[in-house]
């Protein structure tokens, strides 16, 4: 309502940890926080390890009851067929693990 | 910090908004008022289709007579209401009521006898079920215990479709919106209502979404709202997280446009309307700014009206009961009614004799379910289908630098394991602790600050953390871990409330911004 969800927020915060480490990491994320790993992705992420997120905001979509914080949710996300970014563009060259995913 | 950060995006917003309430027009306010709603409720409303207005039964009462009915908001997209007619034959002045956050909607009591009232006074009232709410509950429940929701609230039933129009670019907003609209339609279109004599009125939700209705139909002569959100989120004095409410109450990304809840008022400038609040309210229905902001709205309007010499076309009334439509704010109502729609000004005695009907008795429905009984649309169908069309997606505020700057405040080492807390500053002001852990190779300088064990949370991977620092039981597994690597966590703004330096004891933010 004041013109940035807290979502915008997550990822810059969860870019600067990434930049603060000062070398290749391997991000690791759980519930919640998978949202802002998979938009915080960088070059200097080497691997991903995903639990208990979303597939993809569709997902949510298509079930009837699903439970989502709307603070990570972003407004017409789904618009123009776009989504979370979890295709092979951004899996490219990484170590890619989602365990345990919602949905 | 977060709550600092939020005040001050509140702070540039309210600013915006006074700059440009001093400056602007009143005509060229309300062009812009109810454009920018359309734009900031998903786009333009949808194209009126045909109503297919069904009536699927009656009763009569002394003085009055009931009449169901079943229309199409959209196709597909049912909406079931109950018509009061007064004995006579008309023209009548018509009244849309809007049912609040009640689970049973229009067979709410207090609004019955709203409705009856009104009908005894004269006046011809459609009252409809919201999205959600009595004949349109989405999630019924299924073991035997009526028709009324299986989630906790109907609030509940407005947010989480809410989410889903969300992500589509559409809101519950506008979906509830134009509802509204499309009964205002009914109304007028009745044979006995005079066309030049419209109003809306309700109680808490349905008092706000009179505000939306006045917003962007000029048919309304009249309006009055009771115990609506009368509040803007960027206020004087705004206490994170304000006056956020349910999915269709909040106009995303109204800040950086200026546009907060009150300017859905300005389109309505001059015409009768009066507001009804219960000083309660501020103590939790709304926020503790409830009155304070609403006063001073309130005093912006009341100068246009002044100015235009209709100082007497706008009422505000606080009551010190609790938020509802009772007898008093329903007194307030008829004569308002009256007075505005009718020329009558001597004073009503008292309420015309009203009763409670049984919900069933006021189906529009076989079994008081549109998705059951007419196999209706879902608000969730209808996000699926906005998948087809371009919504207009407001433009956020942009995205600050990134600073990615750390600080090590103190390490210490614990089960052959450093750990070291950082303080990472995302962008300017914004501050993250962090903690650093890898293989220990010598003794700790000295210990960890204390606020290590004050950032424990209930995640899994920061109860570890909290063990090593503690020597818990998590100890070899990190031990372990940090012989082939350097782990670094986070506690993010929201999960754990900072300021730089130090950490403050732990508090849950709503996370609606």
């Amino acid at each position: 309502m004041l013109g940035r969800p807290l979502l915008s927020q997550r990822v810059p915060d969860l870019r600067a940890v990434i930049r603060a480490t000062g070398g290749p990491v391997r991000l690791a994320a759980r519930g919640v926080m998978t949202v802002p790993a998979l938009l915080a992705l960088s070059s200097e992420v080497k691997s991903a390890y995903f639990a208990g997120g979303i597939p993809s905001y569709r997902a949510l979509l298509d079930q009837e009851e699903p439970s989502f914080p709307l603070a990570y949710l972003a407004f017409g996300a789904l618009a123009g067929g776009r989504d979370l970014p979890t295709d092979s563009r951004v899996r490219h060259g990484r170590e890619w693990t989602a365990a345990a995913i919602l949905g | 910090m977060l709550p600092d950060y939020l005040r001050k995006l509140a702070a540039e917003a309210y600013q915006r908004r006074l700059t440009m309430l001093a400056r602007t027009p009143l005509k060229q306010r309300q062009a812009w008022a109810r454009t920018t709603f359309w734009n900031l409720a998903g786009g333009p409303p949808p194209e009126r289709t045909p109503l297919n207005v069904r009536t699927t039964g009656s009763f009569a009462r002394k003085g009055y007579r009931v009449e169901k009915l079943v229309y199409e908001s959209r196709p597909g997209f049912h909406i079931p209401a109950n018509l009061y007619l007064p004995e006579g034959s008309g023209p009548f002045p018509g009244v849309l009521f809007q049912a609040g956050h009640s689970l049973n909607g229009k067979a709410a009591s207090f609004y019955q006898y709203c409705c009856q009232g009104l009908a005894q006074l004269g006046f011809v009232v459609l009252a409809f079920d919201p999205m959600g709410q009595g004949e349109r509950t989405y999630y019924p429940r299924s073991d035997g215990g009526g028709n009324l929701t299986r989630l906790d609230s109907a609030d509940t039933e407005h947010t989480l479709p809410g989410k889903q129009l969300l992500l589509t670019g559409d809101t519950s907003t506008r979906l509830q919106t134009w509802d509204a609209l499309r009964s205002l339609d009914v109304l007028a279109a009745h044979p006995l209502v005079d066309p030049k004599r419209l109003a809306s009125t309700g109680n808490s939700g349905g008092g706000t979404l009179t505000m939306f209705l006045v917003a962007v139909d000029d048919r309304l002569a009249c309006a009055s709202v009771a115990c609506g959100n009368t509040e803007n989120l960027a206020c004087a004095n705004y206490n994170p997280p304000g006056s956020t409410d349910d999915a269709e109450q909040n106009f995303l990304s109204g800040g950086p446009a200026g546009f907060d809840r009150w300017d859905t008022i300005w389109p309505h400038a001059h015409k009768p309307l009066q507001f009804g609040l219960s000083a309660k309210d501020s103590q939790g229905t709304y926020s503790p700014r409830y009155l304070e902001n609403g006063r001073e709205e309130y005093a912006w309007l009341a100068r246009v009206y002044a100015a235009a010499g209709k100082a007497a076309h706008l009422e505000w009334n606080e009551l010190p009961l609790p938020h509802g439509l009772g007898y008093d704010t329903r007194m307030h109502i008829y004569r308002w009614f009256r007075l505005h729609l009718q020329g009558v000004a001597a004073p009503l005695a008292d309420e015309p004799p009203v009763m409670i009907e049984h919900d069933s008795a006021l189906y529009a429905n076989p079994t008081g379910n549109t998705v059951r009984d007419l196999g209706s649309l879902t608000p969730r169908q209808l996000a699926i289908a906005r998948l087809q069309e371009k919504p207009v997606i407001p433009a956020a505020l942009p995205e600050p630098p990134l600073v990615a700057r750390r600080v090590k405040l103190a390490e210490t080492a614990s089960h052959r394991v450093r750990i070291e807390a950082w303080e990472i500053e995302s962008e300017a002001g914004v501050f993250l602790p962090a903690w650093r852990s890898s293989r220990a190779t010598a003794r700790p300088r000295k210990p960890l600050c204390s606020w290590t064990r004050a950032a424990a949370t209930r995640s899994g991977m920061k109860i570890r953390w909290r063990s090593i620092a503690l020597g818990g039981s998590s100890a070899p597994w990190l031990r372990r871990t940090c012989a082939a690597l350097a782990i670094c966590a986070a506690s993010f703004p929201g999960i754990i409330r900072t300021t730089r330096g130090r950490t403050r004891k732990k508090k849950r933010t709503r996370g609606r911004v």
